[in-house]
């Protein structure tokens, strides 16, 4: 008696014959497949190589290059990162490039004058860089052969709260640190909803989506082989683009930046124009967030628990800022503020030095309420270097270096 | 939630599986209470808008449908119902300064005192209980239950922005409810990666470079204004036709059809032709609705041309209530009214019917056609009326900005903005030959006909370049704003 072929009927079968089940098997293949040759050293692209350049892109890949650590790493946020690029401008009289310049060069030549000994000096100052980036940045970058003798941290109570700041893992620094050492103590605590835990959590288990940094540098590469095939000159490290476009790239792609876009010069050049910032501060302060400020200072206390447990000394610097900027604060926040530096400067056995003094950093020295001008960024290194000197304990962690 | 967010990438499999685990007589139930959830995510209140006005149309509908002697007065009664909410929520701050220009010499107009916020998808369930309550007055038979009725007007893959269904199409499926069928999944899977594939990795990542243009078109040149128009009609394509194949794809895992909204509008070789192609659910919906109860075509040259006007004019405000976008109704109006007259000489000189109608002839048609549409895509596109006209003003007199101005290195920067920096000059003729890759693809039934291990290999490529290559900042989709 003749049977009957079987029809595909039994859940099994069905499965077999769609080529939607194939295609998801296969990328689970694939998947899989990628992240076996990742873990056996395989995969073919370092965290260093990415499509896009922002500010910390170029600052970590500058600091791979370093052969040595630094004995100083600066860090802070644009109220440092002015500092550090307006002084050496001043120093050098020379425009510097905030994309390529890293380092002080005014601070190591007061250091050597007020302590007699040569001492490098790495900048990992940064716009927008919160605690939190100060944080993951310390925790990626600085460390094992890497790892400087001191952290000077500059730091203001704007640094502790943002009301743009949708998360702390949202921000260009965490994810580029993210990429280079996934900092797993704080990877679901610096996302602000689930949303955004689920897709941490899709990027893991997924090598794929983990990775889709990789491919878009693959592409970016690519194109850019392919334009020059064309007869289109190589636009590696220039920018390209008209001025408005750019404008709106800003606005919306803030982190993207080159070595010509923001140039710091010295004063002659740059001429003592100020910008009253005071509405957009206005603004920042009075939509004063408990939560984020809370946040933020635990972030700063963990990169001093990090200082502490791996042998690096870590100076807070409170930043000068304007009279008018901290009149603006809501009231007792600027002392709070204060008083939590401290409690957590004896916690951890770091030191701090207090540059907010009216008398050393009058109105000329700002472009806006806050950011410090060529000439400031010259005076608050200046400034710095005459307080190490005094301050004996400061003096000593300095001396200690060499 | 949007198509291309990772809330709906759980919503819907989550639906999709209760949806086929349960019971028969609850899966309409489970659909509908999906779709209202669906719309909830987004404002809650408004629940209470798509609900009361589903309730109020059921109603009419059965109204009209049982009246001896009064059914003009309920449908009159459900028109002005829908059409007033339309204007409420829509027109109301349009309405108020076209008045305040208006009566200015003679009176102040108060501006409106409070705010009021446009429903999503309100002008695609609005134009979708006009359809029915209409219907049913010509003659259709009303919807009986209301868990469908409420479905039809709810469902959430076309919820936001259509294709405006039409309901004897639509109902009728869940009186003869769909059998689970992995066929239902090798239908929508692919369809969903393929709209996310335009939409993300096409659309998105052109929206950035539109954006820039547009906003600041004093800043650029002729040349690169024309850049911009180009880039805006694939953007706008592959938006909303990949927004129309998520829907269609989300549809088919349930087993359920909705209809296609577009058809290769770029290969149409006049502008009449362009409208049977694009947004096919509206335009066909504006002839049912609008043009032919004018009279249609079926009246004096003029009377024609003046329903033809009108229709477009009424369908450009409909994309929003602004000067720009009526101005680009009038436009597509008097293009109609002009290719309409354009047609009656072509039939009386043959050597033209023959010029045209010859494959070159069409080339250069389709390329006109194309550039008559573009054209309208800037008035669309620009932000207002006075940038429309600097944008066309210089993109037809070639106006060049400064000396030196790097007018043609609009390569843009690059946060997870794969395909734009730096190939758009690449990436803009790929994407007009693909328009005629994919006519192609549809003629000859090739993907249809291909074998399961070359579908298979087409979902994963799909699926890899969506995960790979999609931007981090997802744009809403354009036509959510209408």
């Amino acid at each position: 008696m003749l049977q009957s072929k079987p029809q595909p009927n039994s859940l099994l079968q069905k499965l077999k014959t769609s080529y939607v089940v194939w295609a998801a098997l296969a990328l689970l293949a694939l998947d899989g497949g990628c992240r076996v040759l990742d873990q056996i050293g395989l995969w073919p692209l370092s965290p260093y190589e990415a499509a896009h350049r922002s500010t910390v892109w170029w600052a970590a890949t500058d600091y791979k290059k370093t052969e040595t650590a630094p004995d100083i790493a600066l860090m802070g946020s644009s109220l440092m990162m002015a500092a550090v690029h307006g002084g050496d401008a001043t120093y050098e009289n020379k425009s510097q490039k905030v994309a390529l310049h890293h380092e002080s060069k005014l601070l190591e030549h007061l250091l050597k004058n007020s302590q007699g000994k040569d001492f490098s000096t790495f900048s990992f100052a940064l716009s927008g860089e919160m605690a939190s980036d100060a944080y993951v940045l310390a925790n990626a970058m600085l460390s094992g052969e890497k790892q400087p003798k001191v952290i000077i941290y500059g730091v203001a109570p704007r640094d502790l709260m943002d009301n743009a700041l949708k998360s702390p893992a949202s921000t260009e620094i965490f994810r580029l640190m993210s990429r280079i050492k996934d900092p797993t103590d704080v990877a679901v605590s610096a996302r602000n909803s689930f949303w955004s835990v689920a897709e941490y959590g899709l990027e893991k288990l997924s090598f794929l989506y983990g990775h889709r940094n990789d491919f878009l540098y693959i592409q970016h590469k690519a194109t850019r082989a392919l334009l020059a095939q064309l007869g289109y000159r190589d636009i590696e490290d220039e920018v390209h683009t008209t001025y408005e476009i750019r404008r709106q790239a800003f606005l919306e792609l803030p982190e993207d930046s080159g070595p010509n876009e923001v140039v710091v010069h010295p004063p002659a050049a740059s001429g003592t124009v100020y910008t009253d910032n005071l509405p957009e501060y206005r603004y920042r302060y009075s939509s004063f967030k408990e939560k984020q400020f809370k946040e933020q200072v635990s972030y700063l206390e963990r990169l001093l628990e990090l200082g502490r447990d791996r042998g690096i000394k870590v100076i807070l610097v409170n930043m000068p800022l304007t009279e008018d900027n901290v009149a603006l604060m809501p009231p007792g926040l600027y002392s709070r503020y204060m008083e939590t530096l401290n409690t957590m400067c004896t916690k951890y056995s770091a030191q701090m030095l207090d540059l907010n003094e009216p008398r050393d950093f009058p109105k000329e020295y700002f472009e806006d309420s806050v950011h410090l001008n060529s000439k400031g960024g010259a005076r608050f290194f200046e400034v710095l270097a005459e307080k190490i000197a005094k301050d004996s304990q400061v003096a000593s962690t300095i001396n200690a270096i060499k | 939630m949007l198509f291309n967010s990772l809330q709906y990438a759980l919503f819907l499999p989550l639906v999709v599986l209760l949806y086929w685990l349960s019971p028969q007589k609850f899966r309409v139930p489970i659909l509908l209470a999906a779709s209202y959830l669906f719309y909830m995510s987004w404002r809650p209140v408004f629940i209470f808008l798509i609900v009361g006005l589903t309730v109020a149309n059921y109603f009419l509908g059965l109204a009209i449908d049982r009246s001896k002697d009064n059914k003009k007065a309920w449908l009159i009664g459900a028109t002005v119902l829908n059409l007033a909410t339309l204007a409420y929520f829509k027109y109301a701050y349009f309405l108020d300064d076209v008045a305040r220009t208006i009566f200015k010499p003679l009176f102040e107009v108060p501006h409106i005192p409070f705010d009021i916020v446009l429903p999503l998808a309100i002008s695609f369930f609005v134009f979708e209980f006009i359809h029915y309550t209409v219907d049913v007055y010509r003659g259709s038979a009303p919807v009986k239950s209301f868990p469908a009725f409420a479905l039809f007007a709810s469902f959430f893959p076309t919820q936001i922005a259509g294709p405006i269904k039409r309901f004897q199409d639509f109902v009728p499926q869940f009186e003869n409810p769909p059998k689970f069928s992995m066929e239902h999944i090798d239908k929508g899977v692919p369809l969903i990666l393929l709209g996310l594939f335009k939409k993300v990795l096409i659309a998105d990542n052109l929206t950035f470079f539109v954006q820039g243009g547009f906003a600041n078109p004093q800043h650029f040149s002729g040349l690169d204004l024309w850049v911009f128009a180009y880039a805006f009609a694939f953007q706008i394509y592959f938006d909303f036709s990949g927004y129309t194949d998520i829907a269609r794809g989300s549809a088919a895992l349930f087993g359920y059809k909705v209809p296609i909204n577009f058809n290769l509008p770029y290969l149409a070789s006049n502008i009449s032709e362009f409208w049977h192609r694009w947004h096919i659910s509206l335009s066909t919906w504006l002839r049912d609705y609008l043009f032919i109860p004018l009279g249609g075509s079926k009246c004096s040259r003029l009377l024609t041309s003046r329903n033809l006007l009108l229709t477009m004019t009424l369908g450009g405000l409909w994309h929003g209530a602004a000067m720009h976008f009526l101005v680009w109704g009038v436009y597509h109006g008097l293009a109609l009214v002009i290719h309409r007259e354009f047609q009656r000489v072509k039939k009386s000189v043959s050597w033209l019917a023959g010029a045209i109608d010859s494959i070159p002839g069409r080339v250069v048609s389709t390329l006109l056609t194309f550039h008559v549409v573009l054209i309208g895509w800037v008035l669309f596109r620009a932000e207002t009326m006075t940038s429309a006209t600097i944008i066309l003003k210089k993109m037809f007199t070639l106006e060049t900005v400064q000396a030196g101005a790097q007018s043609l290195a609009m390569f843009l920067p690059t946060v997870n903005y794969p395909l734009i920096y730096p190939s758009v000059f690449l990436l803009l003729p790929i994407l007009a030959v693909s328009h005629l890759v994919m006519g192609w693809l549809d003629t000859t039934d090739l993907v249809k006909r291909s074998p399961r291990l070359a579908k298979a290999a087409w979902c994963l490529v799909l699926a890899l370049m969506i995960m790979e290559f999609s931007p981090d900042k997802s744009p809403r989709f354009i036509y959510f704003q209408f």
